[in-house]
Order: C-alpha cells, then structure tokens, then sequence
C-alpha cells in the first residue's frame, strides 16, 4: 500500500505543487518542495519526506504510525475519518496548513450573518461599514410562496432607488426600469437569488442580481437578471432585509458576505 | 472566520471522460450553498449537466433566457435527468458559474450563467437561468459531472466547487488588487498574475465617467488585434437586445452599452485564465446610472481567442475617455 502522502502527490499532482508555489517551494520535484515545506515547519534533517512528515506531525501533537498520524491529521482538515473519501478530499483542496490549526492569512470574503428562518421574524439585521468593507454578496433562498425579499439600506425607505430587470416569466422575456424604495430579490418567491452591493466610497451603490422563482416539480416559472442602484454617496452602516409583507417563512436562508479588510 | 472555499477541483488529463464523480465529499445540509464552476472542452457534440447523488430520474427543470446573435428568447424543460450546465458542439468551449442550495427540505435550485459553443473569437449562446432538482429530502452527499453523448468531457475540462467553511487553508477568493483612483485615468492595470497558477480570476468595477461617454474592457497583458468575442444580452427599460461581436481587438464588456459624463457604471466578471485553451469570461454589467435611474442592465459572455500565452497581468478599463477620481477598481484569484 502507498504511504499517504505519496499517493496525494500521484492523485492531484498540480494541486499540490500549485499549493507549494503559492508558499515559495515549488520547483520541479514535489517531494523535494514538500520536504522543503515541512522543514519550515519544523522538520530537522529530515533523510526522507516520510521522516519530515513524521517529525512535524509528532510536534504538533499526533501519535501512533505515520499513518496514524497521517489519518488523524487529514481527519482534523477535512471532517472526514481516513479512507478514500478522506484521501479525495484533502486532495482536491490541500489543506497542508501545518501550524496547528492557525489559518494563513486571508484577504478575500468572510461570512458576516447566516440566518435561517423559524418562521417568527419580520427582518433581519446585519450592521456593517461599506467605508472599510466596498463590497457585500448576499444569497438568498426564500421559502415563500407569496413574498420577495426587500432589503432596505440605512433605514433609507424613501424612492432612492432603482432598478433595470430582464425577466423571462413563463417563456415572455420583458424588461423595466424605475425608481422605488428599496432593493428587491424580487421574483425570488420561493426561489433563489444572489446580490452583489459594490459601494466604493463616496459613490453611489450599485448592485447585480440574478434570481429564479419556482413553481412546483421541476417546474421554473421565472427567472430574472437585474441591476439596481441606492442613490446616495454615504457609508452603508445597515442592511435590513424583510418580505415585502408579514414574516419570513420558515426555511428562508439568507447569508451575508462581506470583502475582508 | 467562514470564507467560500474550493471542495472539489478536477481536470480532465489523459483522456477524455464521461464523468466526473466527487466521491461523497459533500454535505448539503451542513454546506448549504455551493457556487459551481465548470469549463468544459467538448470531446464529443453533447450537453454537459450535473446530477446530485447521481439521481438520473427525470426530476430536473430549468427556465432560462438566452442571447444568440441578436436574437433573444425563452428556453425551458420539466423532465430533464440532470441539471443542465452547457451544451456545445464537439471540438468547441463552454463556460458556466452558477449557484446552489443544497440543504433538504425544499427542492433545490440553482442560478446558473453560461455561454456555449465557442470557438475562436465566437461566442454562440449567452444563458442566465434558474434550475430545479425536485427533490426535497435526499441529502446531497456527491455530484456527477456528466454528459449526455460519448466521452464529450475532453481533457482539460474542469470542475471547481466552493462551499461556505471555517477557513481550512484550502483556495478561496483571495484579493490580489485593488485601486481606487486619485486621479482620472482610461485604465487600471494589475501586473505579477500567473494565470497558471491562479486559474480563475474574478474582478470588478464601479467607475463614474468624466469627460464623454465611456465603455468597460478587460484586456488580459493587453493583448489585442482581433482576439475577442462577445455575446451580451442587455435590457434598455423595456427593450430586450442581443449583440454578438468577433474578431474584436478589445475585450468589451458591452459594445452597445456606453455611459455618460458624470453618471456611474458598474461590472462584475469571472474567468478562467488556465494556458492550454481560450480563455472565456463572464460579466454582469449596469451602464449609466443616474439618480435613480439604471438606464442599462444585462450580462455578457466574453472570450480571448489565445490559448498559449500565460496571463501576467489584466488591464481593466475604458475604451473612451476617463473614469473618474474614486472609482474602485478589484481583483480577486482562487488561492491558498
């Protein structure tokens, strides 16, 4: 039988070396760059990569055989006890981050709010500063078979905003722009829809959606694209997203990202 | 801290395949959402779908609205047998993002965008749809990238999925440039890429125009001379167009769509930037904004018809005159 971390380098070979390049020890030889890895993270002289595996995951806590070790350490990365489906995951996405648990640094998006409905709430939330942050993805999955979804922006609820849709409702594709108050998800009724608010400072905000609204089986009644606009320069400091009436309906999703600063 | 990061990244090497299987690495209802990223290079003329936990019932949908050339129409099925990505003619290209929720208890939908059969500097057909599994109780545990004729997944097909987890060290979106303008400038150029390594690349822009109307482009290390293609769909208040260009020397965003002095604009894209094949792009786009008035929405499909030449460096920028001081221009890469 392969040692494990042999057969990581022959399943998903580029990923890896990616992921060595991406730390500065890449190279022609994976198991060269790998070793060079593993002794930034402690590794002493090691004679073989086995050994350097060996050594790091000894320090970092882990005990019995290498490949003891090994299934415990792909274990604590991927969720999943060793085996194949273990062995799959932890190559497509290498997370070879020896240092006990501390991630890398990260600039991209975080998770700011994930709410799921119990049926009981009119809005929800989310408190933010658009100064620092430029940038926020929504998606939302709502189980409503009556109501969209609003969002409403720094309690802004006069007609400073507008949208331009192009929707395709049971096969009659029509367009329309106006100006209202607020932001939609709105032929999201029990449907699916993504927000993307860029908000540079000192600009207007400006967003893209795309949304679906389904019927019943596997029936798609509508599905839509839209750009829509706040109208106003200042600091996003508030998103409030609500049905458009009455409560949400329970199983509604909606989850908040936000750039890392 | 939660990030969107990669679960599953495959490509086709060797030869060419009939499906591609995740294994079971997935949980639906501890995931939630996934955003599905598949570049497809035709081996056989065929339609490349996906089907969760390999149920091939005919329990999937879609509605979806297209532009093909100038034309602009309704496409929709209720008894396909899996979830549609792209469709393309043996020997050319398909590109398609989309995104999924996954958890049981309702049917699952997806939102998905992508364009089809293109070859050179052409851009067939422009997709943006909303898809249905209707099932409501089967966790999501795998998913069958598959085709619907032959081995139609040739080599260098790829399939990348992302799933919302506490930050393991795995890709994500990682942002690798930002520029906000102190000053009007026609572009804004970010340097030091390696596309072969980075792969996918996703960007976007909010300018406000200065001194006559304006248009968005990308040119990868700005290349030109009739190497881009683009087919866009766009709305207009009521009116519905297509447009499709080939042969361009400029990567436009949307030919038709300008915007005037002093009103904002905006555009969003992903590409997928790998040496080896033409390198397609996906782009919402919304045009002279004034007030409150979006005068044009619309998404397009973009390619460059250059398969060889590593990207370095992306320029993002305007075909005529300036944008303005404080426009927000970004850059993000999948990375470690």
């Amino acid at each position: 039988m392969k040692q494990k971390y042999e057969s990581l380098f022959q399943v998903r070979p580029q990923v890896v070396l990616d992921w060595l390049n991406a730390k500065s020890q890449g190279g022609n030889s994976l198991n060269d760059g790998m070793t060079a890895y593993l002794k930034t993270k402690g590794a002493t002289n090691p004679a073989t990569l086995g050994e350097a595996f060996n050594q790091v995951l000894s320090s970092l806590g882990y005990t019995g055989t290498l490949s003891d070790k090994l299934g415990a350490f792909y274990k604590s990365k991927t969720g999943i006890g060793y085996g194949p489906d273990a062995e799959r995951a932890f190559y497509n996405s290498p997370s070879l981050d020896f240092s006990n648990g501390t991630p890398d640094p990260i600039t991209g998006f975080k998770q700011i709010a994930d709410f799921t409905s119990a049926g009981s709430e009119s809005s929800m939330s989310v408190t933010v500063n658009s100064d620092v942050d430029l940038e926020y993805r929504i998606d939302v999955f709502n189980t409503s078979t009556l109501r969209y979804l609003r969002i409403v922006l720094n309690s802004d609820t006069g007609a400073n905003y507008g949208y331009q849709f192009i929707y395709n409702t049971a096969g009659v594709v029509t367009a329309a722009r106006s100006a209202v108050s607020e932001l939609t998800l709105s032929n999201n009724i029990r449907g699916l829809g993504s927000l993307t608010i860029l908000a540079p400072v000192g600009f207007i905000k400006t967003c893209f959606d795309s949304q679906q609204s389904w019927l019943s089986g596997t029936t798609v009644n509508q599905c839509g694209i839209e750009g829509q606009v706040w109208n106003n320069t200042a600091s996003i400091t508030n998103m409030t997203m609500s049905p458009n009436i009455g409560n949400f309906t329970s199983g509604t999703r909606i989850t908040v990202y936000a750039r890392i600063v | 801290m939660v990030n969107e990061e990669i679960v599953f990244d495959y490509e086709v090497t060797g030869s060419a395949v009939s499906s591609i299987d995740t294994g079971a690495i997935l949980n639906g209802d501890v995931d939630g959402w996934y955003t599905i990223i598949v570049f497809s290079v035709q081996n056989a003329t065929a339609e490349i779908g996906v089907r969760y936990n390999n149920d091939s019932g005919a329990n999937y949908g879609r509605r979806r609205v297209y532009g093909q050339s100038t034309g602009v129409g309704d496409s929709a099925n209720t008894a396909a047998t899996y979830d549609y990505l792209c469709g393309v003619t043996s020997g050319q290209r398909g590109f398609s993002v989309s995104k999924l929720y996954a958890k049981t208890g309702a049917v699952r939908l997806r939102n998905n965008t992508n364009i089809e059969d293109v070859s050179g500097t052409t851009v067939t057909t422009l997709f943006s749809g909303g898809y249905v599994w209707n099932d409501t109780s089967t966790n999501i545990t795998s998913m069958t990238f598959m085709c619907s004729a032959g081995t139609a997944l040739g080599v260098g097909t790829r399939v990348i999925i992302l799933r919302p987890v506490t930050n393991t060290g795995a890709k994500t979106w990682v942002e690798v440039g930002s520029s906000v303008l102190g000053a009007a400038a026609s572009s804004v150029t970010f340097s030091g890429l390696d596309g072969d390594v980075d792969q996918v690349y996703m960007y976007d822009v909010q300018f406000k125009g200065t001194g006559g109307v304006t248009q968005g482009f990308i040119k990868p290390n700005n290349l030109g001379t009739g190497i881009y293609g683009l087919q866009a769909l766009r709305a207009v208040n009521t009116t519905v167009s297509a447009e499709r260009r080939a042969g361009d020397s400029t990567g436009y965003i949307d030919s038709n769509s300008v915007t005037a002095s002093g009103s904002y604009a905006s555009f969003q894209g992903i590409m997928y930037a790998k040496t080896g094949f033409i390198r397609p792009w996906l782009v919402n786009f919304i045009t002279s904004i004034s007030g409150t008035t979006v005068t044009s929405a619309g998404v397009s499909g973009g390619v460059l018809n250059d398969t060889s030449t590593n990207i370095t460096s992306l320029v993002l920028g305007t075909t005529a005159n300036n944008w303005d001081i404080g426009t927000q221009v970004k850059l993000y890469a999948l990375r470690p």
